[in-house]
């Protein structure tokens, strides 16, 4: 009995996706843009995100059960559907490659200083895949394990870091820059790339998830207070002017304080160590995830695990590619660019197209 | 593909079977995991380095030797006999590796070329800066830390009156090492709120922001230990001067946490009586504003004292205790407003932290101006608040004879 | 009866079977039986002796009814099935003239009394366990429920064991579903012979290459009635002494039965005792390896530094230490498995004693690694439900290699990989992670605080018929 996914499930999901990479160098993005004040452009980037759920949501439930696939034949007919899957595969591939090289970088740089990178990159891909043999209602069960997990190892590392860090690094809190704001408004939405998961998955409106909006609407706030307490705790310990010189912002400032009342527990590398592993896989295998999707759907005669075996070695040879950190990093950039466009160009015209058609009463 | 005239029977239907099999779910998952994983792990294990394989380091020193750069090394001696020590945890000992280059990298490279094992840095305690470093600057060395990665950024950092070896070959039964030593001192001056103590990190960030001046603790040998001798100035991150302990009490208000001084307060009525208080803050606050282009500093303390004792046993009245608590306020301010005054005059930089404070409160105008410039022309005011509380379940006050 | 020649008499004296000639009146009765497996008291006296008393002069089959003293019986007509019948226990009486023959139910097998349980011990519950004995086993579950609804269907399986499985549920509460897959794979397996309720497990769960059981052992009679009433169904096989329970998902296997009714706070304190020790086993010695050969740092400094120093004298690396210190761990729990009473005591001396004191002092390992090894050892054994027992061994092999090459990034990766194979099973259409996923906030506290009184409702994964107990 393939049970449906609930709505806890669907936004765990989501949060898996969302929050990644990201995690790490948050602090250094955020303050370099707007300095203390930083956190008024994560909640503005979480409005934005929060318009591009409520598009989604609001297309899968004008196609009840049915995915991007299926509601984008209908909307725009076979030709443009099968250039929206083609573009998304080519996302989903991209990111997954960008993310697992990234990941296993800095763990190269930190602390597995004479591993090879193909071994990292290998037993990561390794790993993904034996996940990615499972269906949807698999992942989400997983997820939501991994997402308690992680909120809860979170919430215990920021309030360890604020209680070593101090205030006055953090003020002023209302440092509005609006020309600064514009001008980096794609950098604001980077971190949020990550709701177009919402396109590959089936959500039922009549039994399930009725209220899914809700919902999304509760794990985006908390996402947007996740990423603001990790910006202001890491802030606090290091300072604005030192923290923009960490590529790797949290976990510099992690190292930087020991907390002698937890005795056994001085030293928090460990848990965020754990944590941040955690999330960055669940980016990795969920991008993944919509590229088998969507190309399992298209390509129905191919066994499923040979779509997954398929996809795992183009990623492995495309993670041999990049070769330098900047390189990593612009490729990271363009990749987020293509994200945006994903997440606000195609669901608005979808949108537009939609309220047409039901206005001819076509649909 | 196979010649089923030379494959018997029962063979080939074996594979057939197994074909059939792996085209199933199940075996398809378990054969690439149980084949692929194992073919990885067995390659090698290339970062796994045992701890008793490395040397661990509790402290370091770094001096300045002939023009040379010196570095000094605790590492902790592990015992290798393990008949006499069976069943007891090992107590240890150290040994002291001194190596000198003409920078830091020729220097680490004599010091690799002198102990057996790779260096671990995880477990220093403590950075010793000798004076004649400190005086040359300490910002390189503190850049060099940054980039290591196992080299933590809560290091406690010292600086010693005397060079590096001859602190480092003190003999003393009060530490199983010298880093040791010096980090218990530094942590029960810090818990007592007698010192200001800086970690690495800290010293990172002050650079950092820009704030040019900071203190860090002095010791120094006398008779043949080490003792806490004050604290030492440094602007631009070299030393420039010191200051000593009995006269660090008002940096300590203004700065350091959990503060617990003791103040001496003459008797009014009575010229051979003195008043013992134990003072510790309540509340602290810096508030700046910039008028007409001058910065005005006030530093607003709310204490609590307690009274420990009188010399001699003298009635205390409430009138009394309200001319203590003015008396008290009033030493304390002074001191403060004098001890600032004279850091503007002698030091030239602010090593109070005020610059953080003004631009954490008025954001925009500390961007215009020079904080450097401004604070030596600041004008500083203290308000100073001072409630006795509690008379240390004494009842002095009102006797009923 | 035709099949009655020399052949077929030289056959059945091949097979055991003793045959038993009577005259009575006119008529020749001819009574089959094996000895081993019958009750040769009730034989002679209840069906012999009123045979050769009886008087009558035309035998038939009603008057032969009437005259021996037996409870259970049948009669049929089919002569292929006589030996099958003799060689289930029965004694069959036939009688020359007539077609039809009768099969006596004269059964009688040695069999081990009701004993206290073996694996499932408990301090305040009842300790009446089952036994080898079929009927024994169905007598101590109906003695608890006399619910009308409870039904005990009866399966055959294995060509030449003819072992009888019995499933027992209560037909308003167990999701029929459930019930029908379960009858169904039970009735499709094709063997010569099963021996006991593992092999029955293997082929309706078709899990030989998982690593988690997806089904419980129940060997106490009262677990296995509180499952039942749960809504869940049980297996008993004849001839062996564990029951099954399907479904069962991987946080009951930290709920004992005491729980329910013993002290709230006490059966919260011993649940995360029991999820603590699951951790412990699983992931200390893989942390010890990761932190002494990789990341050395995490620990406060001054126990780096009697870390070291205790760690001196080992000539091996830390990998090689823990790997060889457990396989010597479980060395000792094989070998105590097997031992005869005798030397029982002398081989806990020896293991602890020589193995480990003085391992530390010749210097092979280090002292903290002793303890770890032996702390994961003990809180193996804490789980309520032996089958994840042996689960947790292998899998903390796996972790350990996994750590030694990659340290805290293997070390997560082998929790991605473990959590992962847990999610992806289903246990009989149950989610094996229910209900910490899907999340069911009632659920889940009902599994922690799993108080008689409180539990008002059954778990709602069971997808039960009639959920409300109280």
């Amino acid at each position: 009995m393939k049970e449906p996914l609930t709505n806890k499930q669907i936004i765990f999901l989501i949060f898996s996706y969302i929050v990644g990479y990201g995690i790490i160098s948050l602090p250094k993005n955020i303050a370099e843009e707007l300095g203390t004040g930083g956190w008024i452009s994560i909640v503005i980037g979480d409005i934005i995100i929060i318009f591009s759920a409520f598009l989604f949501t609001y297309l899968a439930k004008t196609f009840n059960n049915k995915t991007i696939f299926e509601y984008s034949r209908i909307l725009t007919g076979t030709f443009i559907s099968y250039c929206i899957i083609f573009i998304i595969s080519i996302y989903s591939i991209s990111t997954a490659t960008v993310i697992t090289k990234l990941t296993c970088e800095t763990i190269k740089l930190s602390f597995l200083i004479n591993t090879p990178i193909w071994a990292l990159t290998t037993f990561m891909l390794i790993v993904c895949f034996y996940t990615l043999l499972n269906d949807i209602h698999v992942l989400g069960r997983i997820f939501e394990i991994f997402c308690l997990v992680f909120i809860i190892f979170a919430l215990i590392l920021d309030i360890a870091i604020f209680s070593q860090g101090e205030l006055t690094d953090i003020k002023p809190f209302f440092l509005l820059d609006v020309k600064g704001l514009i001008k980096t408004l794609p950098k604001i939405i980077f971190p949020f790339v990550g709701i177009e998961l919402l396109a590959v998955i089936p959500m039922d409106f009549k039994k399930e998830n009725k209220k899914v909006f809700r919902y999304i609407l509760g794990i985006l706030v908390l996402i947007g207070i996740v990423y603001i307490l990790n910006v202001e705790s890491s802030i606090s310990v290091m300072g604005v002017d030192s923290i923009i010189h960490y590529e790797d912002a949290r976990f510099a400032s992690i190292r930087r304080i020991e907390i002698d009342a937890l005795q056994f527990l001085k030293r928090l590398d460990s848990i965020f160590i754990v944590a941040w592993l955690l999330s960055t896989f669940g980016t990795i295998v969920l991008s993944l995830y919509m590229a088998v999707f969507l190309l399992n759907k298209l390509f129905s005669r191919i066994n499923r695990n040979i779509i997954v075996f398929i996809l795992i070695a183009i990623v492995f040879i495309l993670t041999l590619i990049p070769t330098t950190m900047d390189m990593l990093r612009q490729a990271l950039d363009y990749v987020s660019y293509l994200g945006i466009g994903i997440l606000l160009v195609m669901p608005i015209l979808l949108s537009i197209i939609t309220l047409i058609k039901k206005h001819f009463k076509k649909i | 593909m196979f010649n089923i005239s030379y494959i018997g029977n029962t063979n080939f239907n074996n594979l057939y079977y197994y074909i059939n099999l792996i085209k199933g779910e199940i075996m398809y998952k378990k054969i690439i995991c149980i084949f692929l994983i194992p073919l990885l792990l067995f390659t090698g294990c290339w970062d796994s380095k045992d701890i008793n394989k490395k040397c661990v380091n509790i402290s370091l020193g770094i001096d300045y030797v002939d023009d040379n750069i010196q570095f000094c090394g605790e590492i902790v001696k592990l015992t290798g006999s393990p008949r006499e020590d069976a069943g007891e945890s090992q107590s240890s000992s150290v040994y002291t590796i001194f190596a000198q280059g003409k920078t830091f990298e020729e220097a680490r490279v004599n010091y690799n070329s002198n102990i057996p094992y790779p260096s671990f840095l995880g477990a220093t305690r403590v950075v010793l800066f000798s004076e004649e470093f400190a005086k040359r600057g300490i910002e390189s060395y503190l850049n060099r830390v940054d980039s290591l990665f196992d080299y933590r950024k809560t290091l406690n950092t010292v600086v010693c009156r005397e060079p590096t070896k001859e602190c480092f070959n003190i003999e003393t039964d009060k530490a199983l090492a010298i880093g040791l030593f010096i980090e218990n001192i530094l942590r029960n001056l810090k818990d007592e709120g007698n010192s200001i103590c800086l970690d690495v990190g800290d010293l990172l960030s002050d650079i950092a922001f820009g704030s040019e001046g900071y203190v860090l603790p002095y010791i120094g040998i006398e008779s043949n230990d080490l003792k806490y001798l004050g604290l030492a100035v440094f602007k631009d991150s070299k030393l420039i001067d010191i200051i000593d302990v009995q006269d660090t009490e008002p940096l300590l208000y203004i700065l350091a946490d959990n503060t617990k001084l003791v103040e001496l307060i003459p008797d009014p009525l009575d010229n051979q009586n003195k008043y013992s208080f134990r003072v510790h803050i309540n509340k602290r606050k810096i508030s700046t504003s910039l008028k007409d282009d001058i910065v005005n500093i006030t530093v607003n303390l709310d204490l609590h004292a307690e009274l420990r004792y009188q010399y001699y046993k003298h009635n205390i009245s409430d009138e009394m205790i309200k001319q203590l608590e003015t008396e008290l306020s009033n030493k304390i301010s002074n001191e403060i407003i004098d001890f600032v005054k004279e850091a503007q005059k002698n030091f030239k930089c602010d090593i109070f932290n005020f610059g953080e404070e003004f631009k954490a409160q008025h954001y925009y105008q500390y961007q215009e101006i020079d904080w450097e410039q401004a604070f030596l022309s600041a004008n500083i005011n203290a308000n100073v608040k001072t409630t006795i509380v509690n008379k240390n379940l004494k009842s002095d006050d009102n006797f009923k004879r | 009866m035709d099949i009655i020649n020399d052949s077929w008499i030289k056959k059945t004296k091949e097979l055991g079977i003793t045959t038993r000639y009577l005259n009575v009146g006119d008529t020749e009765i001819i009574i089959l039986y094996i000895q081993q497996i019958t009750d040769r008291n009730i034989l002679s006296l209840n069906i012999i002796k009123p045979l050769l008393l009886c008087q009558k002069k035309a035998i038939t089959i009603d008057k032969v009814i009437n005259t021996i003293y037996i409870d259970d019986f049948y009669t049929d007509t089919k002569e292929k099935e006589i030996i099958n019948y003799v060689l289930k226990g029965n004694s069959v009486i036939i009688i020359t003239t007539e077609e039809k023959y009768i099969v006596a139910n004269t059964l009688k097998i040695e069999k081990r009394q009701v004993q206290e349980p073996n694996i499932e011990n408990t301090i305040k519950g009842a300790r009446d366990a089952f036994n080898e004995n079929y009927n024994d086993n169905l007598s101590l579950i109906r003695y608890r429920l006399k619910d009308p609804k409870l039904r005990i269907d009866e399966l055959t399986v294995g060509k030449r064991t003819q072992t009888t499985v019995a499933v027992v549920y209560i037909k308003d509460i167990a999701n029929s579903h459930l019930v029908g897959t379960i009858k169904d794979k039970i009735s499709k397996i094709d063997i010569d012979g099963i021996l006991e309720s593992s092999y029955i497990q293997k082929f309706i769960l078709n899990n030989s290459y998982n690593f988690f059981p997806q089904s419980g052992i129940v060997e106490r009679s009262d677990t296995a009635c509180a499952n039942i009433l749960d809504g869940k169904v049980i297996i008993l096989v004849e001839g062996g002494n564990l029951a099954l329970v399907v479904p069962k998902t991987f946080i009951e296997f930290f709920d004992t039965g005491d729980d329910h009714f013993d002290n709230t706070f006490i059966s919260i304190f011993s649940k995360f005792i029991r999820i603590l020790c699951i951790m412990i086993s699983l992931f200390l010695t893989s942390l010890y390896v990761a932190v002494v050969s990789f990341h050395s740092d995490i620990l406060p400094p001054q126990y780096i530094i009697s870390l070291a120093t205790s760690r001196a004298t080992v000539p091996f690396n830390a990998f090689l230490e823990a790997f060889l210190m457990e396989t010597v761990a479980e060395i000792l729990r094989e070998a105590s498995v097997r031992l005869p009473k005798q030397i029982g005591p002398a081989i806990g001396i020896v293991g602890t004693i020589v193995i480990g004191q003085a391992s530390v002092s010749a210097g092979l390992v280090s002292p903290l690694l002793v303890i770890i090894v032996s702390l994961s050892i003990m809180s193996s054994f804490a789980t309520a439900d032996y089958s994840i027992t042996n689960t947790i061994r292998v899998l903390k092999f796996l972790m350990i290699i996994v750590t030694s090459v990659f340290g805290l990034f293997g070390f997560t990766m082998g929790v991605i990989l473990i959590t992962v194979n847990l999610c992806s099973m289903d246990s009989f259409g149950v989610s094996y992670v229910a209900p910490l996923s899907p999340l069911n906030f009632k659920a889940l506290k009902n599994l922690f605080i799993s108080d008689v009184h409180l539990s008002k409702k059954r778990p709602e994964y069971l997808k039960t018929k009639d959920d409300t107990r109280q």
